[in-house]
């Protein structure tokens, strides 16, 4: 469509703001037909050709605006960040620092008394780190749902089987001192949201390796001892400091993902038409 | 007119114009523009959503067609688009009468 190389631009903006729909190629093909047909109709009346393309576009309107009738006139589905994904961005943000805290809290549970974990302090800290990595497993979860949303359900099985483990690892999380356990979920499901956000190519892609890189580093360390150093308690200081780090870089891919998602503007924040 | 005035009714009109038979985007925009007498200064753009939410909803259905060498989308009203289309004339009917009377002014009745 040399001839249209105003509308080819246009679309090519639109495309851009559609690029995520599924049925994106079917909303350009009719976007583009539209169009076509407008800039004969005012070529008919006496407009040049590049002055008929202009009009049919203002007619049109603004890419964007209209992108955004598109995001704003469906329900579910539908890849564009609303205000559940920004918050879901809070969500995961977090549960980056509860991962941390929720170790911190089980390793100086550790230290305050291995040989009566039941009783006064160490109970009391042992219960605080499991209801804070439960709390962050919640809220990893939630994060997923809000990724997966502002994908419109992009991240597929990989993204569900993601969100699953998430759930598995809040559930094990309360057995806070079965490190192998919860470390091994979390590790696991690190690398399977990593892989889901890698396929779908839209989230920031050091997010979602450091995500997968940290859990995997963070479970790996703990089997790695427990494998090599049976005589090694999983809480001994080495060891988590190895988990610390995993964690911590798990951790920044999480935050990061979190702010990605929560700085996004919220396309139900406004309405194409009452701007119209 | 305003968009946001149109807000709520772009469906009942949207529905009335296919109701007279099959139509693509650009008929039904240009026969809006045409009924309304330029009256709705709404971006034609913002129709297309409504119109693929209508499908969506069960109300219209499309099929595509080639014309003139370039994919071309038909919307045609379903039996359920059909009914809704007559509930909202219906409501639109009495709703339009009610504030007519009130904008006309029709005086207090007066007392026996």
């Amino acid at each position: 469509m040399a001839e249209h190389a105003v509308i080819d631009r246009y679309l090519s903006e639109l495309e851009h703001e559609v690029r995520w729909f599924r049925d994106a190629e079917e909303i350009l093909e009719e976007v583009a037909d539209h169009l076509l047909e407008a800039v004969a109709v005012h070529t008919r009346r006496g407009l040049d050709r590049v002055a008929a393309q202009k009009r049919a576009l203002t007619e049109f309107g603004d890419p964007t605006l209209v992108g955004r009738a598109f995001a704003s006139m469906r329900s579910g589905g539908i890849a564009m960040p609303t205000q559940f994904t920004r918050r879901s961005g809070v969500a995961l943000v977090a549960s980056s620092f509860l991962w941390l805290a929720g170790l911190a809290f089980t390793y100086w549970s550790d230290l305050a008394d291995r040989t009566r974990p039941w009783e006064g302090l160490p109970l009391a800290l042992w219960m605080i780190g499991a209801f804070t990595l439960m709390a962050a497993g919640v809220l990893l979860a939630v994060g997923i749902l809000g990724i997966n949303r502002r994908h419109g359900g992009a991240l597929g099985g990989t993204g569900r089987l993601a969100f699953w483990i998430a759930v598995f690892t809040t559930i094990t999380a309360f057995g806070a001192w079965m490190w192998g356990v919860w470390l091994t979920a979390l590790g696991v499901g690190a690398v399977v949201l990593a892989i889901a956000l890698s396929r779908s190519d839209i989230a920031p892609k050091t997010s979602g390796m450091l995500v997968g890189i940290g859990g995997a580093f963070a479970s790996g360390a703990a089997w790695i001892f427990q494998l090599t150093t049976p005589e090694v308690n999983l809480g001994s200081g080495a060891v988590t400091a190895w988990i610390f780090a995993g964690l911590a870089i798990y951790s920044v891919g999480l935050a990061s993902l979190g702010v990605w998602l929560k700085t996004e503007e919220a396309v139900d924040q406004t309405d194409p038409i009452a701007t119209a | 007119m305003r968009g946001q005035a149109l807000k709520g009714h772009l469906d009942l009109l949207l529905l009335a114009i296919v109701a007279d038979g099959p139509k693509h985007g650009y008929a039904v925009i240009e026969e809006l523009r045409l009924r309304s007498e330029d009256a709705f200064d709404l971006p034609e753009g913002t129709v297309y959503p409504a119109l693929h939410r209508l499908e969506k909803a069960g109300y219209l259905s499309s099929s595509w067609s080639e014309v003139q060498g370039r994919r071309r989308r038909t919307y045609t009203l379903t039996k359920r688009g059909s009914s809704a289309l007559g509930e909202q004339r219906q409501s639109w009917n009495e709703f339009s009468q009610a504030v007519g009377r009130v904008l006309k002014g029709v005086p207090w009745p007066n007392t026996p």
